[in-house]
C-alpha cells in the first residue's frame, strides 16, 4: 500500500493509475462512505477553519489523488482503502492549510481547481446531484452523531468515522476495551436511531412505525 | 440478559461491524457459534452494523432479479430490501419487488421466515390483502412482486392527524393521501375508521382461513391505497402451520403495543386467530384515538399496562360512539373467550355499527358480570358463605394483627429509637462531628438510656414478636449491658445475635479487650450482610464509637432499608460535622417519621439554615420549641444563626454575647464556631477571633482550631511594635479571663496550641499550621498574667500601671532583659 506520510501526491507516476473502469472505481468510492469522508474532514478542520478552506474541495481534491494512486496498491479491503483516503484527506488539508497561510502573505501553492478534473474524469467524484446528496448525508450524520450522548459519541465518532481500532480508542479515552466495546454498541444504536429519525435510515419502513420484536427488522 | 451475555453482543457487533467495512458481512450463524440461544441476536446486529457503517460491501442497487427491472429501493430491512420495479413480461407495470438476495448476510432462520412470508401472501387473493403478482425463486434469489401502493401506511396518516393537534377529520386523511373529494364523501372519521376496521377483519378472515396467522397486524402494516382502500400487507411474521416455520417456541414475535396477552407471553401455539383479532382492535383503538392502547416498547411493560387495563377510547375521542368502543373492547379482551369468535364475525358487528343495526357486541354490565362471575365460581360460592363467616371472625383478628398490633409495635420502636438519639442524654453525635474525635473509655450511651431502649423494643416485640430486624437491634444493644462501667467484662450475645450477626459480635469482642487510649479495632472488611450492618451500627452507636456507626449505617443506606433511627442517627451526624447538604434529606425523612419531635424539628431547621433556606428553617425552628423532647441549647442555637440569616443581626448576637460569653454556661462550642465562621463571611476578622479564641479556651475543637490559626498569625504580623506594646499593656492591665470581644487571650491562645502541638495533642493537620514560634512566646509569657485570677479577687495582685506596665509589656514583647 502507498503510504500517503511520504508524499502520495508524487509517489504515484502519473498515468500509473488507470485500473478502475468508471463504474468500479463509483462503486469503490461510494463503499468507503463519501459523506462520512466530509463529516471527517469537517471534524478536523474545525469551526475557524470551514470558513476559509471548503470541505468539499478537499474531499474532491484527496479522491482525484486517490483515483490516480489506488491502481498501483492493493488494498485488503474496503477499510484499508479508506484509511488510505483518510491519510490522503490528512495531506490535503495539511497543504490547503498552507496555501491558506501564504495566500494571506501574498502568495500560495495552487491547489486543482475543479475546472482541470475533466481530462483526469474521476468517476464519482464530480457531478453535481452526487456532491449535494454527499453534502445532504454529511450534514444529516454530523447532526445524528452530535445528538448521542457525550459518553457515547466519542467512542462512535472514533471508530466508525476516523476508523481508529478499539484498542486505540480505549488508549485514547482512558476506557477498558470492555467500556469501549459496549458504548459503541449502545452508541451505535442511538447513532442509527437519530439517522432514521431525520429519514435516511437504509430501512424505510423502519423509519415509522413501532419497532418489531422478533421480526425481521427489529434490532 | 446477563452481563457476560451482554458483553458477548457487544463483542459480536464489533465483529458484524468490521466483517461489513470489510466488505464481506459475516454470516448470522458464525456470529455466536458456541451460543445458539443468542442467535435470534445475529440478524439484529447484524443489520445495525450495516445501518451504521459508514462503508460496506458497495450494493448493487439491481440485484438481479430474472424478469423485473429494478429503478429504486424504497426501503430495507434486516433482510433484503424492496425495490421499485418493472416487471418486464406484463407490459412493464411497476411493482414493489421485495427481495432476499442469494448470499445475504442473514439467518437461516430469517431466510426460512422470508420464504413464508412469500408462500403465504400467494396463497392468499383478496381485496384487502396487498396482492403478490408473482414469486420468483432462482440462483438463491428469493423475491415476490406485490402491488405497488399508491398511497400510504395507516400508522403515516395517525401520524400526520397527530400532528396536526385537533380532532381527526376525514378530509385530513384525503388530503394527507392525495385522494379526490368525492372518494369518501363527508362521512365523519370514525365512521372511517369502522370501514377500514371491516375491510382489514375480512382481510383476517381470508387469512385465517387459509389456515395462517397474520401475528403482526399494526398501523404500519396497514396500507391505504389514494382512494383510501385498506390492504393488509408485511406479512413477514406470518405463521404457517403447515410449514412448520416460526412453531417452535421462539419467545415472543410481533410488535408490543399491538399484541395480545398471549402473544406477549410466547409459548407454543400460545397464539391463534384471536391474537390477530386483538391487534386488529389495538390498531382501531390506536386510529380513533391517536395513540396506542397502550404504552411501553417491551413485552413486560406493555403486559403490565394490559394488567392495569386499557383507557376507553371515548375519554381520548369522545365523538366515537359507544357502540364502537365497545366492539373495539370486546375484539381487546385480554381472556380470549371474551373476543369475537372470529374476524368474520367482528366483520359482522362493524357492518352492524355502520348500517345503524343493533350490534352484537354488548358491554358488559356490573350484573353481568357479577352472574358471570358467580356461573364460573360456582362451587367457591357454595363455599363462600361458610367462608364468610369465619372471615368474619378472622377480620377481627387481622385487623388486630395487621394494623392495630403493627402500629403499637411502631410506637414502641419509635420510643427506643428516641431515648438512644436523645441529645439531652448523650452526646455522641456532636463529640464525634463536630469534635472529630471519638472519646475513648467507657461508652457514653448511659446505661439509662439503653435500658428506657431495651424496655421499649421489648414492648415491640411482644407486639411483633416475629420482627427480625427488632430482634436483632434488642439483641444487640442488650449485649452492652454485659460489659461493666467502665467498657469491659465477658460480653454475652444471645444465640440469635451471635448467628444473625458474628463478625459484629467479634468486633465487639476486640472493643472490649483494647486499652482505653487505643484506636478502635478496625471494621470487618467486606462487611455487607444487613443483619451485620444493623447490629454493627447499634453497638458502636451504644460504645460511643460513631464513626463505625456511620460507616455501617451508610451503608445500610446503600441497602435501601437504612430506617427511620439510622436517616436520624446518620442527619444529626451530619448536622454537627457541618454537612449540612448531607444531613438535609435524612433530617427531613426522620423529622417526618417521628412525626413532631422537638430536637428532630430544630435540627432538620437547621439543616434547611445550612443549605440555605432560611424562612423554612424559620418556620420549622417555631414548630420545635412547641414540641415535646426541647434540647434548649440547640433551640438557642439555632434561634441565633436564624436570626443573623435572616437580618436579626442585633439581636441574635445581642442573645449570643448573653449566652455564649456567660461565666459558667458558654453557650456552646458549636454556636462559637458558627458565629465566628459568619463573622468570617462578613470579613469581621477580629471579632471571629474573639470567639474562636473562646471556643480554644473550652473545648478546643479542631474544627476553630484551622480557623483560628491563620487569622491569629496574620492579625499579630500587621501589627507594628508599637501597636503590639499597646495591645500588651492592655491585656495586661485588663487581667480578665472571659470578656466579650475581647482580644487580650488570643496570644495565650495561640500559645496554648503550640504547647498542645508539642506533647502531640493536636492532629498532624493542625499541628502543621502553627508557625509563628514568637508569637507563641508572647502568648506563653503573657498567660503568667492571666492566670492570677481577677483584680480585686483575694490574693490577686493589682496589676502594674504607669512605667511598670510599660515595662511589663516591653518584657511580655522579649524587648527587655
Amino acid at each position: 500500500m502507498p503510504d500517503p506520510e511520504h508524499n502520495p501526491d508524487t509517489s504515484i507516476p502519473p498515468g500509473a493509475s488507470r485500473g478502475a473502469s468508471p463504474g468500479e472505481w463509483e462503486r469503490l468510492v461510494e463503499s468507503v462512505g463519501p459523506a462520512s469522508l466530509l463529516v471527517v474532514i469537517q471534524s478536523r478542520l474545525g469551526p475557524a477553519l470551514l470558513g476559509r478552506i471548503d470541505a468539499e474541495d478537499i474531499l474532491q481534491e484527496s479522491l482525484v489523488r486517490a483515483w490516480r494512486g489506488h491502481a498501483s496498491a492493493k488494498f485488503a479491503s474496503p477499510r484499508a482503502f479508506r484509511a488510505w483516503v483518510l491519510r490522503i484527506i490528512d495531506h490535503r488539508i495539511k497543504d490547503a492549510l498552507r496555501s491558506s497561510g501564504a495566500i494571506k502573505r501574498g502568495g500560495g501553492r495552487k491547489h486543482i481547481a475543479p475546472g482541470s478534473w475533466g481530462s483526469i474524469a474521476t468517476p464519482g467524484s464530480g457531478t453535481p446531484s452526487r456532491l449535494a446528496r454527499h453534502r445532504e448525508q454529511a450534514a444529516v450524520m454530523a447532526d445524528a452523531i452530535e445528538r448521542v450522548p457525550p459518553d457515547l459519541r466519542e467512542v462512535v465518532r472514533l471508530r466508525l468515522f476516523h476508523q481508529l481500532g478499539l484498542e486505540q480508542i480505549a488508549t485514547e479515552l482512558g476506557l477498558t476495551m470492555t467500556e469501549v466495546r459496549s458504548r459503541l454498541r449502545r452508541g451505535a444504536e442511538l447513532y442509527r436511531r437519530r439517522l432514521r429519525e431525520a429519514g435516511i435510515g437504509r430501512s424505510a419502513r423502519n423509519s415509522v412505525g413501532e419497532p418489531t420484536i422478533g421480526g425481521p427488522d427489529c434490532v | 440478559m446477563s452481563e457476560s451475555d451482554q458483553a458477548l453482543l457487544d463483542e459480536a457487533f464489533d465483529r458484524a461491524l468490521s466483517s461489513w467495512e470489510d466488505g464481506a458481512p459475516i454470516s448470522p450463524d458464525k456470529l455466536f457459534p458456541d451460543r445458539p440461544d443468542l442467535s435470534d441476536h445475529a440478524d439484529r446486529l447484524l443489520a445495525l452494523a450495516r445501518d451504521v457503517a459508514v462503508m460496506g460491501a458497495p450494493t448493487d442497487p439491481s440485484p438481479a432479479v430474472p424478469g423485473y427491472t429494478i429503478l429504486s429501493e424504497l426501503g430495507s430491512g434486516a433482510m433484503g430490501a424492496v425495490y421499485l420495479a418493472r416487471q418486464e413480461r406484463l407490459g412493464g407495470r411497476s411493482v414493489a419487488l421485495k427481495v432476499l438476495p442469494a448470499g445475504a448476510a442473514v439467518s437461516a432462520r430469517a431466510r426460512d421466515r422470508f420464504q413464508a412470508e412469500a408462500n403465504a401472501i400467494a396463497r392468499l387473493r383478496h381485496p384487502h390483502v396487498v396482492t403478490v403478482h408473482d414469486v420468483v425463486r432462482e440462483g438463491g434469489v428469493i423475491a415476490f412482486a406485490m402491488e405497488l401502493v399508491d398511497g400510504a401506511s395507516l400508522h403515516d396518516v395517525i401520524d400526520h392527524l397527530s400532528s396536526i393537534g385537533t380532532p381527526p377529520r376525514t378530509e385530513d386523511v384525503r388530503a394527507y393521501l392525495g385522494s379526490g373529494a368525492s372518494v369518501l364523501g363527508e362521512i365523519p372519521y370514525w365512521m372511517l375508521v369502522a370501514r377500514l376496521g371491516v375491510a382489514i377483519a375480512r382481510a383476517l378472515e381470508a387469512v385465517h382461513g387459509a389456515g395462517l396467522l397474520h401475528r403482526d397486524v399494526k398501523p404500519a402494516n396497514i396500507l391505504l391505497r389514494r382512494d383510501c382502500t385498506p390492504l393488509l400487507s408485511d406479512f413477514g411474521l406470518v405463521r404457517d402451520p403447515e410449514s412448520g416455520v416460526a412453531t417452535r417456541a421462539e419467545g415472543f414475535v410481533g410488535t408490543p403495543a399491538y399484541a395480545s396477552p398471549e402473544q406477549l407471553a410466547g409459548g407454543i401455539g400460545a397464539t391463534d386467530a384471536k391474537s390477530d383479532i386483538y391487534s386488529l382492535g389495538a390498531t382501531l383503538f390506536h386510529a380513533l384515538a391517536l395513540r396506542p392502547p397502550f404504552a411501553g416498547r417491551s413485552p413486560g411493560e406493555v403486559t403490565a399496562a394490559i394488567e392495569r387495563g386499557a383507557v376507553p377510547v371515548r375519554t381520548l375521542a369522545p365523538g366515537v360512539p359507544r357502540d364502537l368502543e365497545t366492539i373495539v373492547q370486546k375484539a381487546m379482551s385480554p381472556r380470549r373467550e371474551d373476543r369475537y369468535a372470529s374476524a368474520a364475525a367482528m366483520a359482522d358487528d362493524l357492518d352492524r355499527l355502520l348500517a345503524e343495526r343493533p350490534i352484537l357486541a354488548r358491554r358488559p354490565g356490573l350484573l353481568s358480570r357479577g352472574v358471570k362471575l358467580l356461573r364460573r365460581n360456582r362451587q367457591a360460592f357454595r363455599g363462600s358463605i361458610i367462608g364468610a363467616l369465619v372471615a368474619l371472625l378472622l377480620v377481627g383478628a387481622a385487623t388486630f394483627g395487621l394494623v392495630i398490633a403493627p402500629r403499637w409495635a411502631q410506637g414502641a420502636r419509635e420510643r427506643a429509637w428516641l431515648a438512644l438519639l436523645d441529645p439531652r442524654d448523650t452526646s455522641t453525635f456532636a463529640n464525634a462531628g463536630f469534635f472529630e474525635y471519638r472519646f475513648p473509655g467507657p461508652p457514653k450511651v448511659s446505661r439509662d438510656v439503653v435500658s428506657r431502649a431495651l424496655a421499649e423494643y421489648g414492648k415491640a416485640l411482644r407486639f411483633q414478636p416475629w420482627d427480625d430486624r427488632t430482634l436483632l437491634e434488642r439483641d444487640a444493644l442488650a449485649a452492652m449491658l454485659s460489659l461493666d462501667a467502665s467498657g469491659r467484662g465477658p460480653i454475652r450475645f444471645s444465640e440469635e445475635l451471635l448467628r444473625r450477626a458474628p463478625r459484629a459480635c467479634a468486633w465487639l469482642r476486640a472493643w472490649s479487650q483494647i486499652p482505653a487510649d487505643s484506636p478502635p479495632p478496625p471494621l470487618p472488611p467486606d462487611l455487607l450482610a444487613s443483619d451485620e450492618l444493623i447490629a454493627l451500627g447499634m453497638m458502636s452507636y451504644a460504645t460511643s464509637e460513631m464513626l463505625p456507626a456511620v460507616e455501617a449505617w451508610q451503608e445500610l443506606e446503600h441497602h435501601g432499608e437504612p430506617g427511620a433511627f439510622v436517616r436520624a442517627g446518620l442527619g444529626l451526624y451530619f448536622i454537627y460535622s457541618q454537612q449540612h447538604g448531607r444531613a438535609y434529606p435524612r433530617l427531613e425523612d426522620a423529622d417526618r417519621a417521628f412525626r413532631g419531635v422537638s430536637f428532630l424539628r430544630a435540627a432538620h431547621a437547621e439543616a434547611a439554615w445550612g443549605v440555605g433556606d432560611t424562612e423554612l428553617a424559620g418556620t420549622l425552628l417555631d414548630q420545635a420549641r412547641g414540641l415535646e423532647s426541647r434540647d434548649e441549647a440547640q433551640l438557642m442555637r439555632v434561634g441565633i444563626l436564624v436570626d443573623l440569616a435572616c437580618g436579626n443581626v442585633d439581636d441574635g448576637l445581642k442573645r449570643f454575647e448573653a449566652w455564649y460569653f456567660a461565666p459558667r454556661i458558654g453557650g456552646s462550642s458549636v454556636a462559637g464556631f458558627q458565629v465566628g465562621a459568619w463573622f468570617e463571611a462578613r470579613g469581621e476578622n477580629l471579632k471571629a477571633l474573639c470567639v474562636y479564641s473562646n471556643s480554644i479556651n473550652n473545648e478546643s475543637p479542631n474544627r476553630c482550631i484551622r480557623r483560628f490559626i491563620p487569622l491569629a498569625e496574620h492579625w499579630w504580623s500587621g501589627l507594628s511594635e508599637r501597636e503590639r506594646l499597646a495591645f500588651l499593656e492592655h491585656a495586661i492591665s485588663s487581667k480578665v479571663r472571659i470578656k466579650p470581644w475581647e482580644l487580650s487571650r488570643v496570644p495565650v491562645s495561640y500559645s496554648g496550641l503550640h504547647s498542645f502541638a508539642g506533647i502531640g495533642r493536636l492532629p498532624a493537620d493542625v499541628a502543621g499550621l502553627l508557625h509563628d514560634t514568637e508569637f507563641a512566646r508572647v502568648g506563653s509569657r503573657l498567660y503568667s498574667y492571666f492566670e492570677t485570677g481577677n483584680p480585686g479577687e483575694p490574693g490577686v495582685p493589682e496589676p502594674p500601671t504607669g512605667e511598670a506596665l510599660h515595662r511589663a509589656a516591653r518584657e511580655v514583647l522579649g524587648l527587655a532583659k
